[in-house]
This record gives structure tokens, sequence and C-alpha cells, in this order.
């Protein structure tokens, strides 16, 4: 598990790639991010649909509810332009930090 | 102990909802999140009890702290509402701070705004004449248009016998209705008698194609027989009080008895034909004596309507009418004749060309005034925007610390241009509150008609629009400016206020200006000019001169009577019965004998009695007036003006003969000087006059001495009384002065308008000055306050404060007095006699708003001279 604070500052950027890869519901970006996390990054519903609706409230993502085949509703969410302007911004920050980080412990990247 | 999921879930989701934190949706969207991972963990092999354990263990450990990540974030959506009120509290607290400033702004627009809808009210009437009437888009007045060799002439009125004709003969025409006035009659009930002028014979026909909602009695039988009337619930108050009108009976002028048939409502204010009686059209007779009868293709004398099918060809049915009057009419006069149909809706606004003595067929208005009324109503808008925009913007430099404090605790940008926004909105909102209160107040007054659903719909349309766009221009561009610039330089104050040579402020101060000063001279020149035609020589004696009509009453049995009764009526000089004097004249071709047959001069004609030149002080050039002692006078004699005697060319016209009125032949014993006896917008033409002992139609009393006018009005109405003693004719007199300054009417009425609408105008423009000014010394003062500690004079002083703006003012007066040229000439060459526009026009509108500029500033000067400096300077 990473500490909070780590986990806080990476909510946002990964929400809007999962999303930027197209339209996507709660449980099933918590459940893509515990897989390609490995099992590290384990993101509950309290923590998560509240960031939802706060990048819905921006404008960065849109939501809608689409109705099942099971009758049961659910609440999808899909990236706005403006959400894929951040996104860049975003990626663009962490690239940085990440490049300026292997600089200083010269780590190489692994090409595997 | 079985595990049931449902209630669980359900249970759960209680639980959830008791919290209150959550908005619509959330619980739903985390009741699908549960069923997806239930789902999921019982697909790995647990049971679904051991499944929702576990996740109410791991995400749900603290229900109550739940709700608080989801309002968290909400937070920012949450403050707009305590946000805007917080606007709302700072912008009423800026603006009873800055009273003086508000005050000016809000009195400024409102007034602007209570203009602009009060032309919007008067416009809205205007344009909406006739439109109550259901068919109206069908119906049609039928127009004679004729060409004469001495100019063209169009009727709205034609011969009696046509309306049968063209509905017999055309079956595009549904219907046709003919109307006949009766002008001035006496109607009485029982013992009580009244004059009444709107009265009009009208076919069933009319009630049928017009809409006219009865009170009482059958809109479909009211005017099908003889001797029957409508009338209008008005006159049914007026002549029954409370009691049922039905079936009572009225006296048409001691000639017939009329019964009521029905009672409509008063008619609305927007119809070109006035009435208070319809009688039925078979109850009218031809007067006694009248040549013409109702199967006359010659008699131009009724207003005919017609109702159209739709999609009629108006052009193909106008010449197919046409020709069916000429075969009737057989004229022998040089004239082409034709018949034209005039759309209902266009009746008000579009009868220009249109013969319509007096007024008295029908209302019309002239178009040209609604422009200009609507022109004026832009230029006090644009006034008033600039007024308040100005003012705004020097505002805004008395405003920059609070700014500044805002942004240094972080307002962005967005909220500060909300701010302002808020506030010109509170400003422009209550303004116009205001000035719909007025509106209201004064509606139904003399000259601002009653509301009515279209007026109030185009006010609020209006009101809402100039909201808007003042609100959001004014708060937009101040609030973008005010965020544009840093904190730091708003908190010392330092914003780019150098003043360019042609900034944008001082093409909206000439604008403002100019717009004031071209108002002033336009004012100037429409008072003058309607002073100029009362006041012009009308070649003849006006003053002290009664004018009473019989109305087509013939009173020659009483006419002598009355003569000498008022003979020894020491208040009253001489008594004429004759003409009117009310701007009308019969005309009638006139040659010389020895003339051709069709060579004619058209010529206007008085028949007046041998008193006529004692009354009016006639100038007899050549020759003399009639005379009793010539008895052949009444018999062939005739006296014609100068322009006449021009025309027919004569060196010496006295004795001459000439045919006149038909075929009799008279001698001209005279000639006069030339007198206006119609309206001055048109030059005097070629005039005669003859002696005439028939029916009087008027009868013209000259006063001894002017100076005790009331007593001899009483002696007279006395005299009056005696020769009609039944009291069934009233005395109803006019002075001859106000009858001819009724022939201006309509131009007095615009003038009044030009008047109210033109100081209201200038109302704002001063405001704004002032206002602007007052700010601009306020920003000025350290200036000033140093200058006087330096030992400044007070003159020094008002130059630096006034000398911009008194340049300013006077060259855009100069600058606005060509348009007035060019539109004042216009406007006075619809006139035959009229005043020249003079260099003083424009130096009394320079003197006007350089004065006014003085002196607003003067109070400037002396308010910031009142002040200690060194209070003054200490607080900047």
């Amino acid at each position: 598990m990473y500490s909070k604070e780590l986990v806080g500052a990476s909510t946002v950027p990964i929400i809007l790639s999962i999303l930027s890869e197209g339209e996507n519901y709660g449980y099933a970006i918590i459940k893509e991010v515990k897989e390609a996390s490995l099992g590290k990054l384990e993101w509950s519903e309290p923590m998560l649909y509240p960031v939802l609706h706060r990048l819905d409230n921006q404008g960065l993502i849109t939501s809608s509810w689409k109705i099942l085949e099971n009758g049961r509703k659910r609440k999808y969410y899909a990236i706005t332009p403006s959400g894929l302007k951040v996104l860049s911004e975003k990626k663009e920050e962490w690239l940085d930090l990440i490049t300026y980080m292997s600089q200083l412990w010269n780590l190489k990247p692994t090409n595997q | 102990m079985s595990f049931d999921l449902e209630p669980s879930i359900k249970q759960w989701r209680q639980k959830l909802r008791s919290i209150k934190d959550f908005e619509d949706g959330d619980i739903e969207e985390l009741e699908d999140h549960l069923r997806s991972k239930l789902a999921d963990l019982t697909d790995q092999g647990l049971s679904p009890k051991s499944a929702f354990n576990q996740i109410m263990e791991s995400d749900y450990p603290d229900l109550s702290s739940l709700g608080k990540n989801f309002i968290d974030e909400r937070k920012i959506k949450r403050n707009y509402p305590t946000l805007f009120s917080n606007f709302v509290k700072v912008g009423f607290r800026s603006i009873h701070k800055h009273s003086r400033y508000s005050l000016i702004n809000i009195l400024g627009l409102a007034v602007g705004f209570a203009s602009v809808f009060g032309i919007v009210v008067y416009l809205s009437q205007e344009l909406s004449f006739d439109r109550f009437n259901e068919n109206g888009a069908e119906i049609y007045r039928t127009n004679l248009h004729m060409t004469r060799a001495s100019g063209n002439i169009d009727y709205p009125i034609i011969p009696p016998a046509f309306g049968p004709e063209l509905k017999a003969n055309f079956a595009e025409i549904k219907n046709v209705a003919r109307l006949r006035y009766a002008y001035s009659i006496i109607m009485r009930h029982e013992q009580r008698s009244f004059f009444e002028d709107r009265v009009l014979f009208a076919e069933q026909s009319y009630l049928d194609m017009f809409t006219l909602p009865f009170v009482f009695g059958n809109p479909e039988l009211a005017l099908n027989r003889p001797n029957t009337v409508v009338i209008t619930e008005r006159i049914a108050e007026k002549y029954f009080g409370t009691e049922s009108a039905l079936g009572k009976v009225i006296n048409y002028n001691s000639e017939i008895d009329l019964e009521v048939s029905g009672v409509i409502k008063n008619l609305p204010s927007n119809s070109h034909l006035e009435f208070d009686f319809l009688i039925s059209f078979e109850t009218y007779k031809p007067g006694p004596g009248s040549l013409a009868t109702m199967d006359s293709w010659r008699w131009l004398g009724f207003l005919t309507y017609v109702q159209l099918n739709p999609q009629t060809d108006l052009n193909e049915l106008s010449r197919k009418a046409t020709a069916l009057f000429v075969a009737n009419n057989n004229s022998r006069t040089n004239r082409t004749v034709d018949v034209g149909f005039q759309p209902l809706y266009d009746i008000y606004l579009g009868s220009g060309d249109i013969s319509n003595p007096q007024g008295g067929l029908f209302r019309s208005n002239d178009p040209n005034n609604l422009r200009s009324l609507a022109i004026i109503a832009g230029l006090i808008i644009v006034i008033a925007f600039f007024n308040y925009f100005n003012i705004l913007t020097a505002l805004m430099f008395t405003r920059t610390k609070e700014i500044g404090v805002r942004k240094i605790l972080g307002s962005s940008k967005m909220r500060i241009v909300n701010q302002m926004l808020v506030e010109t909105c509170i400003v422009v909102v209550f303004s116009s509150i205001l000035s719909l209160l007025s509106i209201w107040l004064f509606s139904g007054l003399d000259y601002l008609p009653r509301l009515d659903t279209t007026a109030v719909k185009w006010v609020l349309v209006l009101m809402a629009g100039l909201c808007l766009s003042f609100g959001l221009i004014n708060g937009l561009y101040l609030g973008g400016r005010l965020a544009s610039y840093g904190a730091l330089s708003l908190l010392q104050n330092k914003l780019s206020n150098h003043t360019r040579r042609f900034s944008f402020k001082k093409i909206v101060l000439i604008f403002q200006y100019g717009i004031s000063a071209g108002l002033i001279m336009i004012s100037l020149v429409v008072v003058d000019q309607l002073e100029f035609l009362s006041k012009k020589d009308l070649g003849y004696d006006k003053d002290g001169i009664l004018v009473a009509g019989f109305r087509g009453v013939d009173v020659r049995e009483k006419q002598e009577l009355l003569r000498n009764l008022v003979a020894a009526n020491p208040d009253v000089k001489t008594v004429s019965f004759g003409p009117s004097l009310d701007g009308s004249s019969s005309g009638s071709p006139l040659r010389p004998v020895e003339w051709p047959e069709e060579e004619v001069v058209q010529t206007d004609y008085f028949g007046v009695d041998y008193n006529f030149l004692d009354v009016i002080n006639l100038d007899i050039l050549q020759g003399r007036f009639f005379d009793k002692a010539f008895a052949s006078d009444s018999v062939d004699a005739i006296l014609i003006n100068e322009t006449l005697a021009e025309r027919l060319g004569y060196a010496d016209p006295l004795d001459k003969r000439v045919i006149f009125a038909g075929d009799d032949e008279f001698k001209i014993i005279g000639i006069f000087k030339d007198f206006n006896y119609e309206s001055l917008h048109k030059e005097t033409g070629p005039m005669a006059l003859n002696l005439y002992l028939g029916p009087p139609r008027s009868v013209l009393f000259k006063f001894n001495a002017t100076n005790n006018q009331d007593q001899a009005i009483r002696s007279i109405a006395n005299d009056w009384a005696q020769a009609f003693p039944d009291g069934d004719f009233p005395f109803r007199y006019q002075i001859l002065e106000d009858q001819l300054d009724g022939l201006y009417s309509k131009e007095a009425d615009f003038a009044l308008l030009l008047k109210i609408f033109t100081s209201l105008a200038i109302f704002v423009a001063i405001l704004g000055i002032y206002g602007f000014s007052a700010v601009n010394a306020h920003l000025k003062i350290k200036q000033i306050c140093i200058r006087r500690v330096l030992g400044a004079e007070l003159s020094q002083i008002s130059k630096l404060v006034g000398r911009e703006f008194l340049a300013l003012s006077l060259i855009s007066t100069i600058a606005a007095s060509p348009i007035v040229y060019f539109l004042m000439q216009d406007w006075l060459d619809g006139f035959a006699y009229r005043i020249s526009i003079e260099p003083w026009y424009l130096l009394v509108a320079l003197l006007t708003v350089g004065m006014v500029t003085f002196v607003t500033l003067a109070i400037q000067v002396k308010k910031v001279m009142s002040e200690r400096p060194a209070k003054i300077l200490r607080a900047e």
C-alpha cells in the first residue's frame, strides 16, 4: 500500500487516464485500478465517488445514467475535452517528476 | 438463521438515507456499486451473507462520516447562493455609500426608461388601430381617386348607389356596409336634450362585418329596420342612468323618434371611426331641398366598407369597379376616376393624401410623427446609457481599494466581474421598476393612452431587454477592467487614467451633448413655427368674434328675430349669418364669359350676407362690398380676391362678367385682399364671395368691447334663449381664435409631446453631465487641494475642472446644428407659411448647454472648495 499523500495526489490523473480510454463506471474503475496496480492501490467507494462528483462539477468529466439489461441503473462517467487538457498537464508533471527522481537515484528505465 | 440479501440492502439504504448528506442519485450509485461487488465476491465462492458482511466491514465501517466526504466535494456548488447574497449585500452597501451618484444613476435611468416606455405605450396604441376587428384583414374602405386638371383628390366617400351595386356585381365582395355622418344633431329623451357629435347612420351589414360587442340587444337584427338606434354604454348611462336602455325612445332633431335596439360597449380608443350612436340606415333621408337621392351616382357622401374574400386580386377588382363606376356616373367634367380599396388597418396611418376636412370623417395620424417619437425614444436611451456608463466608469476609480483588498484575499477575476454585474443589475432593475410605476400612474391621462395587454407586453419585453443590455454591458465592462488590474496597482490607485486626445470617454460626451443640444434646437423651431402660425396676420380681423353653428338645422324663420335681438344688445357690434370660418369652404369652377368652356379656374367661395365685411374687416382693394342699396347685388354680384383677379388676367376686373356655380352669370363688383380662410399648410388660392340668403351654416357675432368678453357671451346666450325659447336648440359656440388654433391641433399635440420628451431627454442629459463632472472633480480632489494649499484662486481651479467640459459641450452643439437644420427644413416645407431657421437657435442652444455645464461645474467646485484641504490630503 502507498502512503495516503501519494494516493491522494495520484487519484485524479489515474481516473482521467482510465476515462480517456472510454466511458466507465465507479466499481469497474476501482477494479481496474486494483488489478493494474497489482493490488497496491485499493480505492474505497466513499473515497472515489466524491472525487468523481467533483470532477463532474468542474466539467472535466460528464456523467449519465444508463439502464442495464436487468433493469438496474448505473452511472457512467466520460472524459470531456477540458478533462483531456488537464490530463495532459498532469501527465507532463508526473513524467517530469519521474525523470527527475530517476536522475537522482541513477535509475534507468527498465526495458522489459 | 438464514440470510436474506434484499432486506439487508434495504436496511443499508435506509441508514444511508438517514444521513441526509447525500444528493439524489448518490445512494443509487453506491447501491449499484455494492451489488456489482457482491456479484463478484459470490462468483469467487463466498456466500451472500459473508460477502455482504465483508463489504460492510471494509468499505462502510463508519456510516456517519461517510456522507461528509460527499459534502466536502460539493462545497463549491453549495456556496453559490451565499456568494450571491453576499454580492447583493455588498452591492447595496456600495449603492448606499455612493448615495449621491446612485441617486443620479437611478433617477437618470428611471426618467430615461419612463420616457421610452411612455413612447412605446403611445406607439403601441397608434400602430394597433382597428386591429380589434376580427375580420379586419378582409375589410377595405372604398375610395375614389379623381384626377383633374386642377390637381388630384382622393375621397373616402362615394355615391350611395355605388355600394349595393358593388356587392351585386362582384362575387369576391362578401359584404358591403354604407355609413353616413349625421354631424351635430340634437338628441332628446323626455325633457333632456344634448348636442351629439358622434352620430352615424349605418347599415345592418356594418354590425355583421365589424367587431362591436353587444351588451344588450340582438346584433343580427338591431339595424335592419327604420327608426332604430344602437348606442354605446356611455350614452345609455347619460340618457337613462341605471334604467335599461333597450326599447326606450330617443328623439332625433325633433324629427324622428328612434327606438334603442341595442347597447354596445364603448368603442376602443384605437378605432379610426368614432361614434356613440348608430342609427339604422333606412332612417336616413336626404335633407329637404337636397337635389340628390339615394340612387345617385354622383353624390360623394357615403363611407363604404367592403369585406372581400381572401385571395381577392385587388388590382383586378379595382379595375372592374372603376369600369362599373364610370359606366353609371357619366360625368361631363374633364376628369378621370379610379376606384381604390384601402385596407382597414392602413386607414389610420395611411390616409395622408385622402380628403378628410377638419378630420371630421375619420381619425388619422402622420406616420412621420410616430417615426420622430421613435427616434427621440432611441436618443433618450442612448443618452441614459452613456450617462450611466460614464458615471460608472468614473466611479470605478473611487473603488480601487475595495477591489484591491478583495483580490489580495483571493477573489478570482470571475468573482469581481460577478460582483460588478450584480451591482449594475440592482441599479438597472430598480430604475426600471420605478419607471414602470410612473408609467402605470400616468397612463390614461391626456397623452398617454390606457395600458392594454399589447402595450404591457411591449413594455415588459423592452424592460427585460434594457435591463439585460444595460446591466450586462456595464457590469461586464467595468468588472472586466477592474479584474484586469493587478492587486497592487489597485491598492496604490495607480491606474492608467491618462487622458488621450480622442478617448472613448470624450466621444461619448460629445454624443451626449450633441443629442441634447439638437433636441433643444428642434423644440425651439417647432414651438416658434406654431407661435408664428397663431400670430400670423390672416388678412382679416379675427379678434373678438364668436361662432355658433346651426348644424344643418334650418333657422331662417328665427334668423331675423335673432338679428333684431342682438342689434339691441350693447355688447355686440355686428352679427353676420354665413360661413363658419373653420377652415372649410365650398369650391366651384369659375371662368370669364369670353373664355372657352373647358378653361376654368377652380375657385373656393363663401356665401355671405351684407354684414360679413363689418365682422371680419376685409380690405376691399377695388370696387365695393355687397350693399342693400343695389338691388341687383342679390342676383348676380360677386367679389373676388387678388389671386383670382390675377389669374383672370383683366387689367380692370370691375364689372366684368363670369360664369360661376353652375351656369349662372355674375358681375364682379369688387376685389378684396387675400385672406387665409384655410389652414396655413396651404397657400391662399383663388377665392370669391357671393351673397347668400338661404339657410345659414353659422352665425358670427362681433363683440363691441373685447375686454368684456364673458359679459358679451352671457348676453348673447340670453338673446339666443329668447330666439329659441323651447330650449331644444342649445347655444353652443366657439371663440374664433380657439377654432383657428384647432386647425393646427395635430401640430400642437405633436409639439406638446415633443416638448415633454425633449425636456425629459435634456433633464437626463443634465443629470449625466452633473454626475460625471462630480465624479471627475472628486477624482481631481488631491490635485485641487494641493493647488489650493499653494494658493490657487477659485477661477484657476474652475478652469482646471471645467475647461474640458465647456469646450466639449460647445463643439458638440455646433456639430449637431447642420443635422437639425436639414431635419427641420424638411418639416417646415410642409407649411405654406413658415419661419426661416435663424442662427439664433444655435446661439440659444449654445448658451443653454454652456450655462448648464458651467452651473454644474460651479456647484462641484464650490463643494470641493468648502472642504478643508489638509483633511482631504491626509485622508488620501
